[in-house]
């Protein structure tokens, strides 16, 4: 368990605690392109303890802020649907 | 215009446009902070992507459509400044009457609660990382489309968005949100 919380180190196939950290939002936000990249981030929070938690606590923050999403109003959706069917209509007008 | 052209315009705008109206909406709606100038400024988006959508390429409407809103947004603000924070104490007020339902199970309460104390957390933030947590988690966007919609480089929506959610954390964990175990 002890072994688990030290701080890990970087190797081919897996990036450093520092490493993690640094790129963690990015990670779970997908916006890291390089696969290699995110593979050694993933096998990183697979044993490390630490990054793991860290990880799935912004996961959970990033779940609950999703919730907060507006909802989207209906007729609002509507109307602009109608008003796409306007733009149509006058276009093969002209 | 011949009636092929037209045709094409057509089409494109229900494959590149209309799929995307939900997600314009919001995007809209967190730039406006008011329903009625989110929808007229969607509606100023359409308008404007018809218009140009014989020069689009196809590729990424999504980042398209919200470049254009946000020229919409910018020459929309040269002519009337927008009450920024009006709808914001409303919309803080809304959040805390859903945070507390008494007579639900545990596990939702928990839920719930913890839903409540991000809610506070997200308002908390400085106004400027606020906007980025708002179109990149609350709405979906990625981080180019972000510094798109709010004319910033990426590594700022990057930087921005890194503090604003050690901000939140650090906010959780003092409320008692702890990962064992949160209150
Ligand atoms: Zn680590």
């Amino acid at each position: 368990m002890k072994a688990l919380m030290r701080m890990v180190r970087s190797t081919d196939d897996m990036a450093s605690c520092i490493e993690v950290l640094r790129n963690l939002d990015a990670y779970l936000d997908q916006e890291i392109p390089d696969q290699r990249a995110a593979r050694r981030i993933a096998s990183h929070l697979e044993v490390c303890r630490r990054c793991g938690m860290r990880a799935e606590t912004i996961t959970e923050l990033k779940a609950s802020l999703r919730r907060l999403a507006p909802t989207v109003d209906a007729g609002a959706l509507d109307r602009l649907r109608h008003f796409a069917r306007t733009l149509e209509e006058q276009g093969n007008d002209r | 215009m011949t009636i092929n052209q037209e045709r094409d315009r057509v089409a494109a705008l229900e494959q590149y446009v209309l799929p995307q109206l939900d997600v314009l909406l919001r995007v809209a709606l967190a730039l406006t902070r008011n329903h009625a100038d989110a929808e007229d400024l969607v509606q100023d988006t359409m308008l404007r992507a018809y218009r140009s959508i014989d020069r689009f390429d196809g590729r990424y409407p999504r980042a398209w459509l919200l470049t254009i809103l946000r020229h919409a947004h910018i020459n929309r603000n040269r002519r009337q400044r927008p009450a920024l924070l009006a709808d914001q104490d409303a919309a803080h007020r809304q959040l805390a009457a859903t945070s507390d339902g008494s007579d639900d199970p545990e596990s939702l309460v928990v839920d719930r609660k913890f839903d409540g104390a991000v809610a506070e957390a997200f308002y908390a933030l400085p106004e400027s990382s606020r906007r980025v947590v708002e179109l990149v988690d609350i709405n979906g966007l990625g981080y180019q489309e972000a510094a798109t919609v709010l004319s910033i480089p990426i590594g700022t929506v990057m930087s921005r968005l890194h503090r604003a959610r050690a901000r939140m954390r650090k906010q959780l964990f003092d409320d008692g949100f702890t990962r064992k175990g949160r209150r």
